[in-house]
């Protein structure tokens, strides 16, 4: 099968970088697959799993934490904010994560910024689920 | 005449300083190795960012472009922020940034343009002050930090930011010292607000402007992109610039280390010389002592 280049940077290092065959996006819009010779886009994301096929059919799984995709015919870049294996993350660690945003929110005063925490924490609540669904599964 | 036992504390002395210099090139070879890695592994980020934002800028009318990417419309007031090293004894480094903004300052000002500062390092506000006291808005240290973060960036863009989104100036230059080699570092400085949006080099062209198609629309996307390229930008610069202090520290503790050899030999052939000087003086008065009897 066909497959396209997918590159996962965060702002510390070039995290993974191969010739895969499909990977779930997880956009602010709602989660997307990638396959070779997709439209052009750029979208934002949301927390979530980025799950990508390689070309020899295994697969492997990254938690993202906000950021940005990149599409072209021909490759696929995420410019992650954070990233950690999806395997470590926990509903724990995310019940922690949306307590700091949550005390951020406290102390936001602008309108957007307001706005954006909420849809973060909101965000942060549906990817708990997910994950706590998967373990429990 | 010195005494020999002077002459010789002279030499142990300066044997302790070369231990200590070449200790010192030592540590800042490691570090500078360990810079060197963070710096590449930054880059392939930062430059995907730069390109994203390349692409994006092209399909947005400069109308309706946030100021971040657009400006203010007027340039008259300027805000250098000057990223210099914690420590000194590494040659012209904090100097030479220093001087690149200070240069840059004394420019602006005689345009009759405003200026202010911010110092990310301690070094370089040691040397700012004494010239632009009243015009150093804040001081970063990162003296505790050992290896620097994104998180660190992140302070300063937040920082910057707040101030921009305040009005308080309308066009943001940054400071460091690039790294090239060891004994090559060049004191940069980049306009990072309003943002630099021309191609980087290198880097291939991806396609039209307006070829892409955006969720949820170019606004919203650039309007989180655009504070997040500060930071990535400022992260960049701190881990070029530690790289940069690591290669001058180097070089300049190579030569310190050098000098200090010349100077023990110098001294051993000083110090010999006064004491065959001194045996001959005891031997002549000693002969001369006997033929008298």
């Amino acid at each position: 099968m066909a497959t396209f280049r997918f590159e996962l940077v965060s702002p510390d290092q070039l995290l993974y970088s191969a010739d895969v065959e499909s990977v779930v996006v997880p956009g602010t819009e709602g989660e997307f697959t990638v396959l070779p010779n997709h439209a052009p886009l750029v979208t934002s994301l949301r927390s979530g799993g980025v799950i990508l096929v390689n070309g020899d059919r295994s697969s492997k799984e990254f938690a993202v934490f906000g950021g940005v995709a990149e599409v072209t015919n021909t490759s696929l870049t995420i410019l992650a904010e954070r990233t950690t294996p999806l395997k470590e993350v926990t509903p724990a660690g995310l019940d922690q994560e949306i307590l700091t945003a949550q005390t951020f929110l406290e102390a936001a005063h602008g309108e957007a910024e307001k706005r954006l925490l909420h849809e973060k924490i909101a965000q942060l609540r549906e990817f708990k689920d997910v994950v706590a669904a998967r373990q429990s599964g | 005449m010195p005494s020999l036992k002077s002459l010789r504390t002279r030499i142990a002395s300066v044997k302790a300083t070369q231990k200590i210099t070449k200790a010192m090139q030592m540590v800042a070879a490691a570090k500078l190795r360990r810079a060197q890695m963070a710096a590449e592994a930054a880059r392939p980020y930062a430059s995907r960012m730069q390109r994203v934002l390349t692409n994006l800028s092209a399909g947005v009318p400069s109308s309706s472009a946030p100021p971040l990417l657009a400006g203010t419309g007027s340039d008259a007031r300027h805000l250098l922020i000057v990223c210099t090293a914690e420590r000194g004894l590494c040659g012209a480094f904090n100097s030479s940034i220093a001087r690149l903004a200070r240069d840059r300052a004394n420019a602006l000002m005689s345009e009759g343009k405003s200026v202010k500062l911010i110092c990310v390092g301690k070094k370089g506000y040691d040397i700012l002050k004494r010239l632009f006291e009243k015009d150093i808005l804040e001081v970063v240290e990162l003296r505790g930090v050992k290896q620097i973060g994104f998180g660190n960036a992140q302070a300063v863009a937040d920082k910057v930011i707040a101030r921009f989104a305040n009005g308080e100036f309308d066009v943001a230059t940054l400071f460091y010292a690039r790294f090239r080699s060891v004994i090559q570092q060049i004191p940069t400085a980049q306009r990072i607000i309003p943002a630099d949006t021309t191609p980087a080099e290198g880097e291939p062209e991806t396609g039209a402007p307006g070829f892409y198609e955006f969720e949820p629309d170019e606004g919203e996307i650039l309007t989180s992109l655009l504070p997040r390229n500060i930071a990535v930008q400022i992260y960049r610069a701190l881990l070029e610039n530690v790289a940069s202090e690591m290669g001058a520290k180097m070089s300049a503790m190579d030569s310190a280390t050098r000098n200090a050899g010349e100077m023990i030999r110098k001294q051993t052939i000083f110090y010999n010389r006064t004491r065959q000087a001194m045996i001959t003086k005891e031997l002549i008065e000693i002969i001369s002592g006997a033929e008298a009897l």
